[in-house]
């Protein structure tokens, strides 16, 4: 208790007690002056009597009560002077108000990220063969400032089936703790659209060997995005709501039309993109969540894009080239928007995920020749990506340390896409994945998966199916 | 343009709400024992729902507080809750608190479930009379993030309580050790820490944990 708390409590102590003795002394006065004035009958002076030996016996009432306030306040004061000292956390304490000068302690940092190394084994690639790879090797750099600023910096390493090494920034930002529930982010950040992405794409965390159909980079799921986003959660009783909110330089479209969402670091036509999810979690090992992307592409310039982003993949939505016969569509504007839906549970060795979304590219349309009608030179795009896993760890059925460690998974997923006949070919899949995964610590993964997809819009005299076997060894670190 | 204001109004919107709600859940400073206590809690329920719990020995103190704001960041965990985080594992990383616990051999020899044991503890270590009200606050606060409110394991790889071959299985004796010194199960992706994490709790409160552990799962 402070000086301030005991003067507070005297000083009230000495009110009521003068208070108290006020009314003593003017009340009998009072009543004497007008027992002469008005020559009051002796029945009035024993109410009179009575009235003060009541006062007397409040007044050592009220005087009981405040010894024993005052025991009260003296204990705790003693009972906090004789705690230890509460050991402060260094740091995440509470952000400082206040003017400061930044010391050492005020810094920290951290090396994380992951790598992993793969094989896989495909009844498609020529006569069987092995293919080993590299894997990816993506360096995290996490700097702190207090519980005020957080830099967040990751790449991606990746070694190409040519040989070359290809390198790509994955996300560079500047967090910003605004207050316990907001924290504002700037830079490039990962997609808040959907859960796999911003989530579960480190391949030590995914419970695959790779990401599901439509959902990795160049799938429908925006892969990052470039801007200014607003997060955070929010406690809602035992349930919690969490938001994320962005805007940023949206997607562009590549040659074909074909939609690219990986960050670009600038806006071809000044329409800002909204993206953001909202997820509510009923208990905490339950979460539903809900996304959406509004933007505007502009048309594909009738050159070849840039690719911005390494990958190994050969068929990808931005190796669709363009048609030359489309022309220059840079100066039409259409639509571009996204929306889905996600649900993962997650309680003791239980995983189990789906999630859903759908974009859509309005049709480019040009005016006719001579006054005649627009002709529309680019179909409406439609994408569709979906897919459910279920993973189960054994350390549910058994102690066995060994056997615990086992984790089977099953994932199926689609990709569908309509409008777009070169991305249709390339991409638009069902795909199967039977996968079982050894733990050796919780950050370190052997992955294996027999996975079968089924390529929905090739032609016949194309390669329709594709039976593979996938190896992958991830460490989180 | 439309769409930029907007947004930006909705930020602000949304900055300005969050504001008010944390500034009415602000509260001052209160015993650490009590944020390790929702902090271990929170560390199960909220890593998990991604990736494998890691163990606290993985990282020091100042690592796992930049790792928890860049989780705070990735999973939209509320600030409080990341501090809570924080102080678990801050508190469980190092297991050599101030206050070691005395041997076993001089806490039990005999059941702590009975009457009996508290009268055998009581001469050399001062354990009063078991109080197995007392027993579950400490489960609670301090336990079931990892065995769960039902005693078979919120995470994989944790024993089951209520299991005939499961932990309860073993010696009161077998158990005070386990509990005061911590122990890696086989099977579970990290290792229980002394006290499980939590260094403010005495031998008394060891004993009442147990006598908590045998009446409330043992007979299953």
């Amino acid at each position: 208790m402070t000086n301030r708390q005991n003067w507070l409590i005297r000083a009230k102590s000495i009110m009521i007690r003068s208070s108290v003795l006020a009314g003593l002394v003017l009340t009998p006065a009072t009543a004497m002056a007008s027992q002469q004035d008005h020559a009051s009958t002796s029945q009035d002076s024993d109410a009179l009597f009575e009235r003060v030996e009541q006062m007397e016996a409040e007044l050592a009432q009220l005087r009981e009560r405040l010894e024993q306030a005052e025991a009260q306040a003296a204990q705790a004061q003693a009972t906090a002077e004789a705690r230890p000292p509460v050991v402060a956390v260094p740091p995440m304490s509470e952000p400082s108000r206040g003017l400061w000068r930044p010391s050492v302690s005020d810094v920290a940092v951290q090396f994380g990220g992951y790598a992993d190394v793969s094989a896989a084994i495909s009844d498609s690639a020529s006569n069987g063969d092995v293919s080993f790879s590299a894997g990816s090797f993506n360096p995290l750099l996490l700097v702190q400032y207090r519980d005020l600023l957080l830099f967040e910096g990751e790449a991606e390493l990746e070694i190409g089936s040519d040989g070359e090494t290809e390198l790509a920034l994955e996300y560079t930002q500047l967090d910003i703790f605004l207050h316990d529930n907001a924290t504002l982010v700037v830079g490039k950040f990962l997609s808040p659209v959907g859960q796999f992405q911003e989530r579960l794409h480190p391949s030590w965390i995914n419970r695959l060997a790779d990401a599901p159909a439509g959902f990795g980079h160049d799938g429908v799921q925006p892969a990052s995005e470039v801007g200014v986003q607003l997060r955070g959660g929010v406690p809602l009783g035992s349930s919690r709501l969490t938001y994320a909110a962005a805007i940023g330089n949206g997607p562009r479209l590549n040659g074909a039309g074909a939609v690219m969402a990986e960050g670009f670091g600038g806006d071809d036509n000044g329409n800002k993109a909204i993206s953001g999810r909202i997820g509510f979690l009923p208990t905490p090992y339950m979460e539903v969540g809900a996304s959406a992307l509004f933007s505007r592409v502009n048309g594909p310039s009738g050159e070849e894009p840039v690719d911005d982003h390494a990958s190994t993949n050969a068929r990808t939505i931005q190796s669709v080239t363009g048609d030359a016969e489309l022309g220059d569509l840079s100066a039409y504007a259409v639509d571009y928007n996204l929306w889905g839906v996600d649900a993962a549970y997650t309680r003791g060795p239980w995983d189990v995920r789906f999630e859903y979304l759908r974009g859509v590219r309005d049709a480019i349309s040009v005016p006719g020749h001579d006054g005649d009608d627009p002709e529309e030179a680019l179909e409406r795009l439609r994408m569709t990506a979906w897919y459910g896993q279920v993973a189960y760890r054994l350390t549910g059925l058994t102690d066995d340390p060994v056997l615990g460690n086992f984790e089977p998974v099953i994932r199926y997923g689609e990709f569908n896409v309509s409008g777009l006949e070169e991305l249709a070919e390339e991409a638009a899949e069902n795909r199967w994945d039977f996968g079982l995964n050894y733990w050796f610590a919780p950050s370190v993964v052997l992955h294996t998966a027999l996975q079968y997809r089924e390529f929905t819009d090739r032609h016949s005299d194309e390669v329709t199916d594709d039976l593979r076997l996938l190896f992958k060894v991830s460490y989180g670190f | 343009m439309k769409r930029s204001t907007a947004v930006i109004g909705g930020f602000a919107l949304v900055f300005g709400v969050g504001a008010v709600l944390a500034q009415s859940g602000g509260g001052g400073p209160e015993d650490n024992s009590a944020a390790i206590a929702r902090g271990a809690q929170a560390w199960a329920e909220n890593c998990g729902a991604c990736h494998n719990v890691r163990s606290p020995s993985e990282l020091g103190d100042a690592s796992w507080g930049v790792a928890a704001a860049h989780m705070r960041v990735r999973a939209n965990i509320p600030g409080n809750v990341a501090r809570d985080i924080v102080a678990f594992l801050q508190s469980s990383n190092d297991p050599a608190p101030a206050r070691v616990a005395r041997p076993v051999s001089q806490l039990s020899t005999a059941p702590a479930a009975t009457a009996a044991t508290a009268a055998t503890v009581a001469a050399p270590t001062a354990v009063q009379a078991i109080d197995i009200g007392n027993g579950s606050r400490i489960y609670a606060q301090t336990c079931v993030a990892c065995h769960g409110a039902d005693g078979t394991g919120a995470l994989p790889g944790t024993p089951d309580f209520t299991a005939a071959s499961g932990p309860l299985a073993k010696s009161d004796e077998e158990l005070i050790r386990i509990i005061t010194e911590g122990v890696q199960t086989p099977g579970s992706p990290i290792p229980m820490p002394p006290h499980g994490g939590n260094h403010k709790m005495t031998d008394q409160d060891v004993i009442d944990t147990l006598a908590y552990l045998r009446s409330e799962f043992g007979s299953r």
